[in-house]
């Protein structure tokens, strides 16, 4: 393993840390509540950070050769990411735009090309030559997933930010809990990091600038991967002391 | 999406106690809706008395409408009268339960 594949690994690995176990907090919510949105985004991020992403570790995407794949692995893997996006999308369609029909058919959208990008993927690496590299030879599939992320990022950024707009100016009218609009300003800051992260993995990669073998883009995206856990954990496990803190500043700006 | 019937009855008062015609009235209430972050089809009773006393009488006034502090507080009154409908659960709600504070 390189310089380049340990930050990475570290980076990514704190945060599909940060994604089960939020993601099991809030399943654990939803066996008490039976509430829609707490089973959709604690399934997406389990999905995604604690099964998917092993998944693909297990199936060997870091290895040097497609021949070195488990594509059992890897296809379980992209499967589940590709579910625990379409959880987060249906999420972000059920909390913030109910009553849109462009929502559901977003939802929709994402699990078709989730799967389009599941098959595809194992596809290419099944036919490519047994000593390429993965991350060479399903690169255009990569940057495809990415992009699936990309587009809950910029929608769920887009609504977190504008209802966290919203709340504020109900805050000053006394209509608003604090320690719940700044909730909604977190969720909203680590979409725009998650937009930013794969705006800058893919510019690099790109460039063939491989976060799997150049540290200064593993650097960047660990950097990225660690700010968006302390916003996910913020916005969902906020520590006593945090909730305290925003409690006090927001009583300051009243007086 | 229907509005909600706060909203519908304050439009409704506004029009026939005051020389402001249906369009406006409505404009004004959404107006000062938006001001507040509150929307015509989801807000309550409670969120729109606040928005009554706090922002409402400002955008009467400027529109020339006479005596708002009176025709505010008969609003007010009309709109203890309203049923309680129980909202839908709005973004605010859902993220408060999430992350332990409803």
């Amino acid at each position: 393993m390189n310089s380049a594949q340990l930050l990475s690994g570290i980076g990514g690995g704190v945060f599909a840390l940060a994604e089960t176990v939020v993601g099991l907090r809030l399943l654990f919510l939803w066996w008490r509540t039976h509430q829609l949105p707490e089973l959709m985004v604690g399934a997406g991020l389990l999905l995604i950070g604690g099964i998917g992403y092993p998944l693909m570790a297990v199936g060997g995407i870091g290895r040097s050769s497609n021949g070195e794949l488990s594509l059992l692995a890897l296809g379980l893997g992209l499967a589940s990411i590709g579910l625990g996006v379409t959880a987060l999308s249906v999420f972000t369609w059920k909390v913030f735009r109910p009553d849109r029909f462009w929502g559901a058919a977003l939802s929709l959208g994402t699990l078709l090309a989730a799967g389009v990008i599941c098959v595809g993927g194992l596809r290419s690496l099944h036919l490519g030559p047994p000593d390429a590299d993965p991350v060479a030879t399903g690169a255009f599939w990569w940057v495809a997933l990415r992009m699936l992320f990309q587009v809950w990022y910029v929608w769920t950024g887009i609504e977190s930010l504008s209802e966290y707009a919203r709340a504020r100016r109900r805050l000053a009218l006394g209509l608003s809990d604090p320690v719940v609009v700044n909730r909604l300003f977190l969720w909203g800051a680590m979409a725009v990091l998650g937009v930013l992260n794969n705006t800058i993995a893919v510019a690099l990669e790109w460039r063939g600038l491989s976060p799997m073998y150049d540290p200064s883009a593993a650097l960047t995206l660990a950097a990225n991967g660690l700010g968006m856990s302390a916003l996910m954990l913020l916005t969902f496990m906020p520590p006593r002391s945090y909730v305290r803190f925003v409690c006090r500043r927001a009583a300051a700006t009243e007086t | 999406m229907a509005d909600a019937p706060a909203f519908e009855y304050v439009c409704n008062e506004l029009e026939s106690r005051t020389d402001l015609d249906r369009l406006t009235a409505r404009g004004t209430v959404r107006l000062a809706l938006k001001q507040a972050g509150l929307d015509a089809h989801s807000v309550t009773p409670g969120q729109l008395g606040v928005v009554l006393d706090k922002i409402l009488p400002a955008e009467l006034a400027t529109r020339g409408v006479p005596d708002a502090a009176s025709l505010v507080e008969a609003l007010r009154s009309g709109l203890a009268g309203l049923a309680v409908e129980t909202p839908a659960e709005t973004p605010e709600d859902v993220f408060a339960r999430l992350g332990g504070s409803a």
